[in-house]
């Protein structure tokens, strides 16, 4: 379905085009942002911890919190950091539009960890998350680096050299 | 090359998104010398992607990745902060660094692109 879908985009207008970069492009500013009020500083990095506490004290799916309370937290220096990792990873990738589809993939990852933690945490808006798996899965469908990103320049690179797991990727 | 002035382009507006303060449009933190890298990088790609100069291309994104590494160690480390930036600087940073660096590799030869 993602390949058909990138073709219909791929042989639409310009504007079409156009709106699929910006959805790409701003679902990896999300990202950038996202990560602007963390710190790189074991052992909470910058508030990270308290999010992810909060899978506990208010658990959306309780396998999830035990996992959240038995594992992740007693290794929070690496796990914390892994987290940072991803998500840095994600708003340098989606924005430039390299192994856009992979990425997308691994957002939409990142968006269930990140709804399994918050979504009951009082105040939280249940469509932000909902949303945030939307935009991930636009950028999946429409393979969003063909068009103003990286992955449009290499993919006949890629094809050239026959790296499939790279044209898989994009 | 192309999308090099595109990347150069992006870059430099991006540099607008650290000028308001609060929340939503304050979404890079970067200081005065940050600026100039930033801007200055901007410019090399803009300047290679338009000339089809590739080694200028490339530059300016592994210029952006040293940026990125330095901005990561001054938070990692603490104290110092010569960008003025924070972890979205680093990710800004290194996705314009991958994406230069990427285009401006050298390349073999083109071929059809086929639908996967």
């Amino acid at each position: 379905m993602a390949i058909s879908v990138a073709h219909e985009v791929q042989s639409s207008t310009r504007l079409s085009r156009g709106l699929i970069t910006a959805v790409r492009v701003i679902t990896g500013m999300l990202w950038v942002q996202n990560v602007s009020w963390k710190s790189p500083q074991p052992p909470n990095y910058g508030g990270l911890r308290m999010w992810t506490q909060d899978a506990v004290d208010h658990p959306v799916f309780p396998p999830f919190s035990w996992l959240v309370q038995h594992v992740v937290l007693p290794g929070f220096p690496l796990f914390g950091a892994l987290a940072l990792a991803v998500e840095i990873l994600l708003g340098a990738f989606l924005v430039v539009g390299l192994a856009t589809r992979f990425w997308a993939v691994v957002g939409i990852g990142q968006t269930l960890v990140i709804t399994l933690s918050a979504l009951y945490v009082p105040g939280e808006w249940f469509w932000s998350y909902a949303l945030m798996f939307v935009a991930h899965f636009a950028v999946l469908a429409t393979a969003a680096g063909r068009f103003g990103g990286v992955d449009a320049v290499l993919r006949p690179r890629w094809a050239a050299r026959n790296a499939r797991f790279l044209l898989l990727a994009s | 090359m192309k999308l090099a002035v595109g990347i150069g382009v992006g870059l430099a507006l991006a540099t607008l998104l650290a000028i308001p303060q609060g929340l939503p449009w304050h979404m890079i933190g970067l200081g005065v010398p940050g600026y100039l890298v930033v801007l200055a990088l901007a410019a090399a790609a803009i300047t290679g992607g338009w000339h089809e100069r590739r080694s200028l291309v490339l530059i300016a994104g592994f210029g952006l990745l040293a940026a990125a590494v330095f901005q990561l160690l001054e938070l990692v480390i603490g104290g110092q902060n010569t960008l003025g930036g924070d972890l979205s600087t680093v990710s800004l940073l290194l996705g314009g660094a991958i994406g230069l660096v990427a285009i401006g590799s050298p390349r073999t030869a083109p071929q059809t692109v086929p639908q996967t």
